[in-house]
């Protein structure tokens, strides 16, 4: 479950911009963005403070110049100081109380400047005599002894060159810094995501039973670390199950290699003619080598789910018609479902081929049906059935026996179990185990379910062909 | 009649005995060794009707020993012993020319079984083109594909024809069900005994009348023999 989620994570474009790279690179840029634009802002603000405080300094001293000039003098005075300024860079007005125009190139007071011989930033809100209304001005006014009011303005479009400059170097220098970001962050991720493509392939090609295959080291980074730890925890696993598998195989070879002896001499001592001459003897003897029998079974199929598990996956892999496979099942099975007066049931619908190792399947199947065919009640029915789904092929098998309880249907595919009712019942308790064993290698489904589901009895159970737990790559 | 020479290539003195007291008890004379290099020098030996060998031996292991004897033209029946039982141990055992492959350990008489129905099989391939199989009132058609008792056809399934077949090639010889499930549905499992007691159960009733002496016996704990 685990591996897929992570393959399909890796899989999906978006996952290229959620790396831990990416990320930090986003964050750094918007840091840098936030810290730059407050810096520059900074230096807007002080410099346009400082350009201010000249201004109106020059302006105050206009005034004060002008306060110097008498009344009478005043209106040829300014218009001096308009002919002698070619620059136009100081504007002027004198205005009567009522806010009547006597001189200057300011024909209409300014609105809401307020006379206190202090400066004020005003905007498009002055009309000028021989230009429209001025972008930027810094105006100071001042109402003079005989009621008049004075008003000395500035051009202050300099300012707004400096705002200019300020905010299209920001915005220029922002969407540079956020390409540079965005370039460098998809390198970044791009090597950070093949890397964890890599362990991906490395790591998936171990759970498919390839501990030999250890994850890529490449530098010292936080991933190489890692890496380490895995490598160095995927050794120990593997000696561990070395050791594991050896004992378990060891153990059922030494008992094996004896019962096969105990049996042939088994065999040995019923074709002594004195033996053979006691009916009560003979029988007993016949037991024992059914018991003899029953133990090599278990020891057999033991060994053989230790078999399939160590399989490797594209070991006998081929394209398997599964069609033709549950018709081969059905024919060998219906002999046996006749013999104990089943109702058989064999339907087998054109599905889409599957890859798979077709003996292992068929002992999976073989041994499903076995199991159903055991447990349905003599009399009663039993049939495969295998179907289209739009994921795959569904193979159910189905018998209406006693069924298996609800909290007992994870522990039927563990090794040696049996079911109350299965114990009077022959099999080795292995049978499920090697469904698990060979549906493990297949990465197919085996789910347990009841055979009749309105009266909760009996069994159903299906084999979801299809790959459920790992990607597929050839 | 002389007896039949069988080379045992083997290390383990245990399973060697085993093979030696088996088979001879049913006739055979057994060579022993004991180790690859004497048991390539003697595989190389023509005259053995033929040879058991071990997968795994010290000096030479045995699929060297087949590949060597394959490439040099001897076409004596090999039977492959292995503890491996894997799968692709056994197609390699087959692919290099074994006859059949028995995974230790295993019932002597199973691997006797199988002895007997490799030499047997190396004598029908001398014995021409055999086109009609018989025994007792029992005939078989391999090009019509039919049955017949006292001239009477018959009607078989395909799988009762292909079990009755192989029983028919091998008559006296005692065939295990395993061998009977290799060698008719082609799969190397346990299917359990009662699967191919069912299948026979069959196909006797279908080849032998009523009151009639059967022409399939049950071997007890072992297999099947036709009269």
């Amino acid at each position: 479950m685990r591996s897929r989620h992570i393959g399909a994570e890796l899989r999906s474009k978006s996952r290229r911009w959620h790396t831990a790279s990416v990320r930090w690179l986003y964050g750094y840029t918007a840091l840098f963005g936030i810290s730059l634009t407050l810096l520059v802002g900074f230096v807007a603000w002080i410099a346009s403070g400082a350009i201010e405080r000249a201004t109106d300094s020059i302006m105050g001293w206009q005034l004060t110049y002008f306060e110097s000039i008498p009344d009478h003098r005043l209106d040829d005075a300014i218009r001096m100081r308009l002919e002698h300024e070619h620059m136009h860079t100081n504007y002027y007005g004198l205005f009567l109380p009522n806010g009547t125009y006597v001189s200057g190139d300011m024909l209409v007071p300014p609105a809401n400047l307020r006379l206190d011989h202090r400066g004020y930033t005003l905007y498009r809100s002055l009309s000028l005599r021989d230009a429209g209304p001025a972008p930027i001005m810094r105006a100071m006014g001042e109402v003079r002894a005989n009621g008049m009011h004075l008003i000395v303005a500035r051009d202050m479009t300099s300012v707004l060159k400096i705002r200019e400059v300020v905010l299209r170097s920001l915005v220029f220098g922002g969407l540079g810094a956020l390409a540079v970001a965005t370039a460098g962050s998809m390198v970044l991720s791009m090597r950070q995501l093949a890397r964890a493509k890599e362990i991906r392939r490395v790591t998936e090609g171990i759970a498919l039973g390839d501990l030999s295959q250890r994850v890529p080291v490449g530098g010292r980074d936080e991933l190489d670390m890692l890496a380490h730890l895995v490598n160095h925890m995927l050794d120990e696993v593997e000696r561990l199950m070395g050791e594991v598998k050896g004992a378990c195989d060891g153990i059922a070879h030494d008992l094996r290699t004896p019962l096969v002896h105990v049996h042939t001499l088994l065999g040995h001592l019923g074709e002594r003619p004195i033996v053979a001459a006691d009916p009560h003897g003979a029988q007993l003897l016949e037991c024992a080598r059914a018991e003899t029998d029953r133990l090599l079974e278990r020891f057999r199929a033991m060994l053989r789910i230790s078999e399939i598990g160590t399989l490797k996956r594209r070991g006998g892999f081929a394209i398997v018609d599964l069609q033709e496979l549950v018709q081969e099942l059905g024919t060998l099975y219906e002999p046996l479902a006749e013999s104990r007066e089943l109702a058989w049931h064999v339907k087998a619908m054109p599905v889409a081929a599957v890859h798979g190792d077709r003996a292992l399947l068929f002992e999976a199947f073989s041994n499903l049906i076995d199991n159903a065919i055991k447990f349905a009640p003599h009399g009663g029915t039993v049939s495969v059935t295998l179907a289209k789904t739009a994921l795959g092929p569904l193979l159910e098998v189905t018998d209406d026996g006693r069924g298996i309880p609800q909290d007992e249907r994870a522990a039927v595919l563990q090794r040696f179990y049996r079911s109350h009712e299965a114990r009077h019942t022959t099999g080795s308790g292995l049978g499920l185990s090697i469904v698990a064993a060979v549906m493990h290698v297949h990465d197919f489904t085996l789910r347990i379910a009841d055979g009749n589901v309105q009266q909760r009895s009996g069994t159903r159970m299906s084999v979801a062909c299809w790959p459920t737990t790992l990607v597929n790559e050839i | 009649m002389t007896k039949v020479r069988v080379l045992a290539v083997e290390d383990d003195a245990v399973t060697a005995n085993e093979i030696i007291t088996e088979l001879t008890q049913r006739g055979y004379e057994v060579d022993w060794v004991d180790n690859g290099r004497d048991g390539m020098a003697r595989a190389m030996e023509d005259g053995y009707g033929a040879v058991t060998l071990d997968r795994m031996l010290p000096g030479v292991d045995g699929l060297s020993i087949l590949t060597a004897m394959r490439t040099v033209g001897i076409q004596t029946p090999v039977l492959m012993l292995s503890a491996l039982g894997d799968v692709d141990e056994r197609v390699r055992g087959l692919r290099a020319g074994g006859d059949d492959y028995l995974t230790k350990p295993f019932d002597p008489e199973e691997l006797a079984a199988r002895l007997e129905v490799l030499l047997r099989r190396r004598l029908a391939a001398f014995a021409s083109r055999e086109t009609t199989l018989r025994a007792g009132a029992l005939e078989m058609d391999l090009i019509a594909h039919k049955v017949y008792r006292n001239g009477n056809e018959i009607a078989l399934l395909p799988t009762e024809y292909k079990v009755l077949e192989f029983m028919l090639r091998y008559p006296g010889k005692t065939i295990t069900r395993t061998m009977l499930f290799e060698a008719v549905w082609g799969y190397h499992f346990d299917p359990g005994t009662n699967l191919i007691d069912v299948h026979m159960g069959r196909l006797r009733r279908k080849i032998d009348q009523p009151g009639e002496e059967p022409t399939i016996r049950t071997v007890r704990g072992s297999g099947y023999i036709l009269a």
